[in-house]
């Protein structure tokens, strides 16, 4: 793992494990996109590469692979599983085994015929089909399309500001019992400045509700129950670090609108038939299962959406003794709610690995979905896009029965591929492939659009 | 079809012609470097050099698409060299070295370039090569990565911002108390294990002065002279280091975990408002039982750290000698690592802190930056897909105005969906503040190494007065170390030669006009480029515009040597354990520093400063201590 230790710290051994186990299949002619492509995936550790040729007349010059299978096993840690295929034959074979691939990825493809036949494919396999990234260059000019046959679940989306999952709104009992444990009436200051601003906000949320608070709490509310509650202690209050912390994250003590709401969202909406279908994707299929988990587990207990605490504790202003305990609190409810979930799975005879139910748990706010794409592999060609009508009009010159309109305002459109925009696609597309193999972050929706002139990109859905 | 027609498709005949006659330099051949290389190979460069310190290692191979397993501990430069020549087509010429190297890279040689591209791992050398650029107008285009963040950024002197117009962020540092005396969270044990008790057991010279004006974060003199002490008895320990004798590191342990802890615990002040620390039992310090093995991903019980800490500790009592009575702190080294992380964390035990395992604390020691091979792709494809534009050979694609090009980063990978791959913001024009590049006029004056021997200092000031017509009274101060050579009222080394003042190639002179009242010439920073190429007595000054400014608008000697100060705390950093931090980085960054050794260094610096007579070595002092304080006025 020492090999890949700069990179574990972006998607864990979880992800890299993923990496490791996946096999990709590329499609193409033999272009810098395309052994750009590959020489990243074999870099992240992707153990298994088939490549289905696409034959090209024209044959490009500037590769650094002179030949792929040997120039590219030594980039890999392991052994490489290398196969090529001449892509006609393979479309001709009815019971091509297509659900291997982790991923399919489709690079510079020539041949409009072709791109109908591999859609026609996929159409008979429905959601049985791996994802498709289909990605074109030319001049200083680019595309990349997801299309996704069922729906992507990303365990760790990663966002950029962390958010701890700290219930202020709706403590548990345990957590209540010890909020009322500190008696803010019978407090010195030097106690006082000890106390974790979590318990001031929970006392806050307590007293807004016992007031007869019913309407929604806001961040104002919750400020003046703050000083109603800690001023009695005198002014000096005011400059203690716990109290000015309590102020700051008063926030979290009010409804959000933000990602739980979301997966409330995802959770009310899921249907268990689901899970009837066969899914293509382990990952997608444990991480649905979870989900259906929770549902069943809020629906038996009539606890109205129940959702796994991640257990984990933000630094803040305390005595090491109050944070301990309050760290404990929150470890053993996380341990509990875990169980919980582990026993529903063991009532509905359902598995999912140990580590998928680790991540699930303690990461849960950070659980995403993609739906399945509305359009096919042909969607490129229904947009109004003018940089992507002007690009897959040059991909597919002369070939397209539909006429699209394309206009020439694009500067050096035509002037062959350029190395430096192979470079940069190549490394974007790599990256979306790994995003959807190791679930962590989320990939792109559907369409992504680059232009090197000016270095401006756009991303849309078709 | 061989490459070139290709390429002249592209960027037409004329334009081929010139870039295949241009020389481009590429400083470091790590994650955006080898990505570059073999981006600019295929662009068709006619010629290459490629700078790199490093050696391979095996956690860049998971980007560094260049090496193999083979080549682990060769030089990365002429490795990356030799994996290229199958698909080369360019002359290549490369180095290992460092950048910052003088005598071997020296200002002269740097000329030979057209563009620059910038694939480093450090502030310290960006910071360098962006001074160069400054001083030879010569095009830049600085990058980095961390993890799926990325920028490329052209610099083009004199027409856009340059590296330091906008702030960089600093190294993190903690006051000293926090370090020694009362630790709250991981890092803070972590900081003590690496950068203090690792050094004094180990490293050659344990420095054991430690200053009175040092940040120590406190006021509490009781605690301050604990600390002192107990860095000298530390000192104690390295004998038992030295002496191999391995049976005595129990007493390494008590000392540092019940008899320090003791100490500290007399301090009743510290553990008013703070829940005091508990030190190690004697039953508790003992040596393993048995052989386990460390788990790198989860924590272990205390007896095990303690265990461990034997079994390190036994290693590189064993190393000590055998490597010369030296051994640095390397994330990669795993007794290194694995003492950092058993003392860091029976500390953290000890003050009630939670342990981490070695994964985590290998992170925060040895600084590690996430990378992976697709946003060093992305960014090296963005940053010599620019430098065609840059050198304006797309005929097509014009540029008019070098404000009208873009820089990009890559937002946050996750957030594709949400149409934030790129940003690309235009390039902004010089920052009419920045100490850098707009403050002050910058030139190279060229001259023969026998120069040095024969100029007087007043003869190169009156050459200077003359050449951009400043007046009378002016002040001379060398701005590599803030030292003032000349003033109005210091002007005994007037007669010395440059040579005799320790100035030579490398050196930086800072001239201003101290004289005008209402009108002054802008400062001039002027670097001395010694060429034993050129003939005898050359002494070339530069040909610039020096404009004559409004009181109060030019640069004041304070303000440079704020920057400078700024400057040498970075070096500082970097010199102590060959990591800084800052921004967005490819590799090893992010550098935690504590206070002291900024000033350590400074002090160094200042002691070799000598001059004659009286008042005036005050006063050449007094510019040193500059680098201590920022209140000093000058005049």
């Amino acid at each position: 793992m020492e090999r890949y230790d700069r990179q574990l710290r972006l998607w864990g051994p979880l992800g890299q494990d993923n990496l490791n186990r996946s096999r990709v299949c590329v499609i193409g002619p033999a272009t810098p996109l395309l052994q750009e492509v590959f020489k990243n995936l074999v870099l992240a550790g992707v153990s298994s590469l088939t490549w289905l040729k696409e034959k090209c007349a024209a044959q490009s010059s500037s590769l650094f692979l002179a030949d792929f299978k040997k120039d590219l096993e030594p980039m890999a840690s392991n052994q490489l599983e290398y196969e090529e295929n001449d892509l006609v034959n393979i479309l001709q074979q009815s019971r091509y085994d297509w659900t291997r691939f982790s991923v399919v990825v489709l690079t510079c493809l020539s041949k409009h015929s072709t791109l109908l036949d591999l859609n026609e494919v996929k159409r008979q396999r429905g959601a049985n089909f791996p994802p498709v990234l289909s990605a074109f260059v030319s001049g200083f000019y680019g595309y990349m399309n997801l299309v996704l046959s069922e729906t992507h679940f990303i365990l760790r989306a990663h966002p950029e500001s962390k958010k701890y999952d700290l219930r202020l709104q709706n403590p548990w009992p345990e957590l209540v019992n010890y909020v009322n444990t500190f008696d803010l009436s019978r407090v010195d200051l030097a106690t006082f400045s000890g106390i974790p601003y979590i318990v001031l906000l929970i006392k806050c949320v307590t007293k807004l509700k016992k007031d007869g608070n019913n309407e929604k709490i806001t961040t104002d509310l919750v400020k003046d129950a703050l000083s109603q509650i800690c001023l009695p202690l005198g002014n000096n209050v005011l400059y203690e670090p716990n109290y000015i912390e309590a102020r700051r994250y008063a926030y979290l003590a009010c409804p959000q609108n933000d990602s739980s709401n979301e997966l409330e969202d995802l959770l009310r909406n899921l249907k268990i038939s689901y899970c009837g279908h066969e899914w293509f994707d382990i990952y997608n299929h444990e991480i649905l299962t979870l989900l259906l988990a929770l549902k069943s587990i809020s629906e038996e207990s009539e606890e109205l959406g129940f959702q796994p605490l991640t257990g984990s504790l933000p630094d803040m202003e305390s005595t090491t003794e109050n944070y301990i305990k309050l760290k404990e609190l929150y470890e053993v409810k996380a341990k509990l709610d875990r169980f919980r979930i582990e026993q529903s799975l063991t009532r509905s005879k359902k598995k999912v690995s140990k580590d998928v139910l680790g991540t699930f748990c303690s990461h849960y706010g950070e659980i995403r979905r993609i739906m399945p794409s509305k359009s096919d592999l042909l969607g490129i060609f229904s947009t109004s896009n003018t940089l992507l009508n002007a690009l897959v009009v040059v991909q597919f010159c002369g070939q397209l029965t539909e006429i699209i309109e394309s206009k020439d305002e694009f500067t050096g459109l035509q002037a062959d591929g350029n190395y430096s925009v192979m470079a940069f696609l190549g490394g974007a597309v790599a990256q979306e492939a790994i995003k959807l193999i190791t679930h962590h972050y989320v990939p792109i929706d559907n369409l992504f659009l680059y232009n090197g002139v000016d270095n401006s990109s756009t991303t849309y859905k078709i | 079809m061989p490459r070139e027609t290709n390429l002249v498709k592209i960027i037409g005949e004329d334009s081929f012609k010139k870039l295949r006659s241009s020389k481009c330099l590429l400083v470091g051949a790590g994650g955006i470097g080898s990505e570059l290389l073999k981006d600019i190979i295929l662009m068709e460069f006619g010629e290459i050099h490629i700078v790199d310190l490093d050696t391979i290692d095996l956690s860049n191979l998971n980007r560094q698409f260049l090496f193999r397993q083979k080549d682990i501990k060769q030089p990365k430069s002429t490795t990356a060299v030799k994996a290229v020549q199958h698909f080369n087509n360019s002359k290549l010429v490369p180095y290992q070295g460092n950048v910052m190297d003088i005598s071997a890279f020296p200002l002269h040689w740097f000329q030979q370039f057209d563009i620059v591209f910038n694939a480093l791992d450090n502030l310290a050398a960006r910071r360098y090569v962006n001074k160069i650029s400054q001083f030879l107008s010569l095009p830049l285009l600085e990058s980095g990565t961390a993890g799926f963040d990325g920028y490329m950024q052209p610099i083009i002197p004199g027409k856009t911002e340059c590296f330091e117009c906008t702030k960089k962020e600093t190294p993190k540092t903690f006051p000293v108390c926090t370090i020694r005396s009362t630790p709250s969270q991981p890092i803070h044990c972590i900081v003590w294990a690496k950068n203090f008790l690792f050094n004094q057991l180990f490293a050659s010279e344990a420095s054991i002065n430690e200053d009175d004006d040092k940040d120590w974060g406190t006021d509490d003199s009781e605690e301050i002279k604990r600390i002192k002490q107990e860095t000298n008895e530390l000192h104690e320990l390295q004998k038992i280091v030295i002496s191999k004798d391995v049976s005595r590191i129990p007493e390494i342990l008590r000392k540092l975990f019940v008899q320090d802890i003791n100490k500290l615990l007399a301090i009743e002040n510290l553990w008013k408002t703070r829940t005091r620390p508990v030190p190690l039992s004697d039953s508790q310090i003992k040596g393993p039982t048995q052989a386990i093995k460390f788990d790198s991903n989860s924590v272990g019980t205390l007896q095990e750290q303690i265990s461990h800490f034997f079994t390190t500790t036994r290693k590189l009592m064993d190393r000590y000698a055998k490597e010369q009575n030296h051994i640095e702190f390397d994330k990669d080294d795993a007794d290194t690592l694995e003492f950092v992380v058993t003392a860091a964390n029976i500390r953290c035990h000890i003050f009630n802190i939670p342990m981490k395992s070695v994964f985590d604390i290998k992170q925060i020691a040895g600084n590690i930056i996430p990378a992976i091979a697709t946003t060093n792709a992305i960014i090296a494809g963005l940053s010599s897909l620019i430098s065609l534009r840059v050198l304006n050979l797309l005929e097509y694609a014009p540029v008019t105005k070098y404000t009208d090009l873009n820089m990009a980063f890559t937002a946050k990978a996750s957030n594709l969906s949400q149409n934030r791959y790129l940003s690309n913001p235009k390039l902004a024009p010089p920052n009419c503040n920045c100490p850098v590049c707009s403050k002050v006029c910058r030139g190279v004056i060229r001259l023969s190494s026998d120069c040095l021997k024969k100029i007087k200092l007043s003869d190169l000031v009156c050459l200077i007065r003359e050449k951009y017509a400043f007046p009378n009274d002016i002040s001379l101060l060398d701005a590599s170390n803030q030292r003032l050579l000349l003033d109005y009222d210091f002007e005994d080394l007037n007669d010395r030669t440059l040579s005799e003042v320790n100035l030579g190639n490398g050196s930086i002179l800072l001239f201003s006009d101290e004289e005008g009242d209402t009108m002054v010439r802008k400062s001039i920073e002027l670097y001395l480029d010694v060429n034993d190429e050129l003939p005898h007595n050359t002494c070339r000054l530069p040909d610039i515009e020096v404009p004559l400014l409004k009181v109060g608008s030019n640069l004041s000697k304070n303000e440079v040597e704020e920057a400078n100060k700024r400057d040498n705390d970075i070096a500082t950093a970097t010199g102590s354990d060959g990591v800084e931090g800052i921004v967005v980085l490819d590799e090893d960054e992010g550098d935690i520093i504590i206070d002291t050794e900024q000033v350590n260094e400074s002090k160094k610096r200042s002691a070799d400063i000598e001059v004659s007579g009286g008042p005036s070595i005050k006063r050449a002092k007094l510019v040193n201590e500059l680098n201590n304080s920022d209140v000093v006025e000058l005049d």
